[in-house]
């Protein structure tokens, strides 16, 4: 499949690139103007979701954030299963 | 209750890639131990067109009619959105941790108090708008972003003196017709809301009195140190004034 183009008003606005294979994501960008702490936590976020179903989402990020103590402002982890589900 | 001292530094015109690269290194040099919190304010020469950590330069920005107009593109090493700064003053603090509530978006309130408190002494009706905004009137009138590493907030925003909004939507890329109305609509600056040009010494001063007061310290007029200089310098040529951190994204 291509890549998609979505834009999601969430807190914050939620731009996202992504490709999906066979209802797994293959390729994801975020981004936007909301605040992730710390911001380098956006690559391993992106990483992250690799090869999962928007299904998957929410409990893998809930998961990784609260581990690692990262902070997400401006979105939610269901924002982004929303804004990733527009691409199908 | 106790009074502490924070440095404040010597207000600055420079390009925006040296600007962000002073906050850095102050950032990195409180991180160590080797500076004081500090504060300053600043302007941006030439214009620029700032954005967030996480936005997409292409997405956001018309990098071609910047060049044309002159105007520098830099991310920031906050998050948040893409900001023209042309008639505005910046501030930018370096705080501990420990001095500010727990909660990242209380601490965002706190340390904006302290320019709606000086909007205020201008007798303009400032509020804080969460998540990172100050309004007058229900329009915004400043944006702020800020960082933490090693237990230190940097935390930098604007205060618009005057706004193009034209050439403001020029540079920037909105999304839709709709949204730019609405941005064209929400936007404002101390100038227009009191019908009076103001400069930027004016507001610095009523900025200084704010944050002495605010805050419940004192200031202490010191230059950035000559590690930071050094710093600044490298991160200014290797990160903020390079394509490949601009365009990272």
């Amino acid at each position: 499949m291509p890549i998609s183009h979505i834009d999601f008003k969430a807190g914050k606005l939620l731009r996202i690139a992504v490709e999906l294979d066979s209802g797994h994501i293959s390729y994801l960008r975020l981004y936007g103007d909301f605040f992730i702490y710390p911001e380098e936590a956006i690559d391993d976020i992106e990483k992250l979701l690799i090869g999962l179903r928007p299904e998957d989402i929410v409990p893998r990020l809930k998961s990784f954030i609260e581990g690692n103590h990262i902070q997400l402002i401006g979105f939610s982890p269901e924002d982004l299963k929303s804004a990733i589900s527009k691409a199908f | 209750m106790q009074v502490f001292e924070m440095r404040f530094l010597p207000s600055i015109s420079a390009n925006g890639a040296k600007q962000m690269a002073i906050d850095e290194a102050i950032l990195l040099a409180r991180g160590e131990g080797l500076v004081p919190d500090s504060l300053r304010f600043y302007s941006w020469k030439p214009p620029c067109v700032s954005i967030g950590y996480f936005q997409s330069a292409k997405l956001e920005v018309d990098s071609e009619k910047a060049r044309q107009q002159g105007v520098d593109i830099v991310r920031r090493y906050t998050g948040g959105g893409a900001v023209f700064h042309d008639s505005e003053l910046t501030y930018s603090i370096v705080i501990s941790e420990q001095r500010l509530p727990k909660d990242i978006i209380e601490s965002y309130k706190h340390i904006c108090g302290f320019v709606v408190r000086a909007l205020k002494k201008l007798r303009l009706p400032a509020k804080f708008a969460p998540i990172n905004d100050i309004i007058v009137n229900s329009r915004k009138i400043s944006g702020n972003a800020q960082t933490r590493r090693n237990g230190i907030v940097l935390q930098h925003g604007t205060v618009l003196l005057n706004v193009d909004i034209n050439k403001m939507f020029s540079l920037l890329r909105v999304p839709d017709e709709k949204q730019k109305h609405k941005l064209v609509l929400g936007v404002t600056s101390v100038s227009q809301e009191l019908g009076r040009e103001l400069e930027f010494e004016e507001l610095a001063s009523a900025m200084r009195a704010s944050a002495i007061e605010h805050f419940k310290l004192r200031l202490k007029e010191s230059p950035l140190t000559e590690a930071e200089v050094r710093k600044a310098n490298e991160l200014k040529s290797s990160k903020y004034g390079n394509k490949g951190w601009t365009f990272c994204r």
